[in-house]
This record gives structure tokens, C-alpha cells and sequence, in this order.
């Protein structure tokens, strides 16, 4: 299995004002440029736009200017100023949605923001075909991997 | 997004006999004759098959004495988490730089 993407930031913002910049706000700071899912199709412009539902159900997506609607994510869990977690698949369908968490934490000088990026299983097969078949399907293909790349030296 | 590549390790995989395939060849090197021993389709669809994990940079190939011999590719699903690693890297030191304007406002 391929191991979760775990990332951390600290940024000088107190915890109400960094969540809401990180969700209502990630216009403001997404890398658009280089990503957003139409940013690399020939004679699109990247999108301006990316709207951020502050709801559990709510979506994340990106807008462009023909009138263009590309969902990247599905709010799952949604708690404001701590934390939220999102059915990611900017570019696909729901069904091979990964799983995003982030978490934000108050610390000394400003708030911690948790970022786990998991459930890579469920990409390339439906997701109730892996809940059927979790354990002998995309795991030991994984560990194959895994259990191969950790010989190679870095 | 640039999805090019970890997508065609992903879709290699999303076939179940593409994974039993990777799976045995985990355990050891085999040629095509040999895969196909052990599957229940032909030896063109074996081969097929490792064209295609060929392909997604999953499944490398040796030459040995007339037998070709299939082996995983060691780096072959590094490039779907290089390429996540990437994105969540870029995306929070973006974030960052953005909170360090605004707290300085």
C-alpha cells in the first residue's frame, strides 16, 4: 500500500483565521497556475475561480470562465476551526476519490495545520469494490511495491 | 492537474488480472509462458497485459538466453506519491506565504 501523504505547516495566523483561509479563502492562495485541473489543457487558461463550500456536503470547485464547473473535492466531515475532511478527485470521478484531512491546531505564535492525504487504494476501482475486496485487492499489490522500493537506496 | 503519469500506473492497475499479474511477479521473475500458466487467459493476453504494465513504468523486461523475462520495476507506483508530495508541498508553502502577508497586515 502506498503510504499517506502527511504534511505540516505552522503559519502566524490564530486558528479561526488560518481555517478560514485555508477553506473559504483557498482562492486566495491555491497554486493555480500549475495546479488546477484545467491549467494543463492546451488554450485554457487557468481557472480564476475556485469556490470552497463551508459545509459538511458541501464541494470544492473550480470554475472557469465558459461557464465550466470542475468538482474537486466533496466536504465529508466538517468541523469549523478544527478541522475538516474532504473526498478528493480533482480530474476524476467520486468514485476514485482519496481521502484529505486537515487539522488545525493552536500553538505558540499562531496555528499548526495537519495535512494527511490517504485511501489511495480507491483510485483506478470503484469504491465499493474495494470495501468487497480491500484485503486481497490493492494491498499486496501495494506491499509488492513497498516491500521492493525500500531495497532500492535513496 | 498534472495527472499523466500516476493515472497510467493507476489505470494499469485497475485490472484485476494487471494486479494478480504484479503480484506474481513480485514473488519471482517470469516469462511469459510461465504467467500464463498460472492465469486462466492466452498468452497473447498475458502479453497484453505486460505491455501495458510495461507502459505505466511498472514492469521492466531482460533478455535471457531466448526467454524474455518480466521483473516489477523497482521505483514503479513512485511516481503517483512524487507526484502528491509535490502537490501538497507547493499548495501549503502557498498557504503559508499567503498567512505571513496577512498577519503582517
Amino acid at each position: 500500500m502506498i503510504d499517506p501523504v502527511k504534511k505540516t505547516v505552522t503559519v502566524p495566523l490564530p486558528k479561526d483565521k488560518a481555517f478560514e483561509l485555508f477553506t473559504k479563502r483557498m482562492v486566495d492562495w491555491w497554486p493555480m497556475q500549475t495546479h488546477s485541473v484545467y491549467s494543463n489543457i492546451e488554450g485554457m487558461a487557468p481557472s480564476p475561480n475556485l469556490v470552497f463550500e463551508q459545509t459538511a456536503g458541501g464541494k470544492v470547485i473550480e470554475k472557469l470562465a465558459n461557464g465550466t464547473d470542475a468538482v474537486w473535492a466533496d466536504i465529508t466531515e466538517w468541523q469549523p476551526n478544527e478541522m475538516f475532511e474532504m473526498a478528493w478527485y480533482p480530474g476524476q470521478s467520486p468514485e476514485e476519490a482519496t481521502r484529505v484531512l486537515v487539522t488545525f491546531t493552536a500553538v505558540d505564535g499562531g496555528t499548526r495545520v495537519d495535512l494527511l492525504h490517504d485511501g489511495f487504494e480507491a483510485r483506478g476501482e470503484g469504491a465499493s469494490a474495494i470495501r468487497d475486496n480491500y484485503h486481497n485487492g490493492w494491498d499486496p499489490v501495494m506491499a509488492c511495491y513497498a516491500g521492493r522500493t525500500s531495497t532500492v537506496p535513496a | 492537474m498534472t495527472y499523466a503519469s500516476p493515472d497510467r500506473v493507476f489505470s494499469a492497475l485497475a485490472d484485476p488480472t494487471r494486479r494478480a499479474i504484479v503480484e506474481t511477479l513480485g514473488k519471482s521473475p517470469s516469462s511469459v509462458g510461465q504467467l500464463a500458466k498460472g492465469f486462466p487467459v492466452s498468452r497473447p493476453a498475458i502479453s497484453q497485459h505486460l505491455r501495458v504494465l510495461g507502459d505505466a513504468g511498472l514492469v521492466t523486461v531482460r533478455a535471457e538466453g531466448t526467454r524474455r523475462i518480466y521483473t516489477l520495476a523497482p521505483m514503479g507506483a513512485e511516481p503517483l506519491r512524487d507526484w502528491l508530495d509535490r502537490l501538497w508541498d507547493d499548495a501549503l508553502t502557498a498557504f503559508q506565504k499567503k498567512a505571513e502577508e496577512e498577519a503582517s497586515k
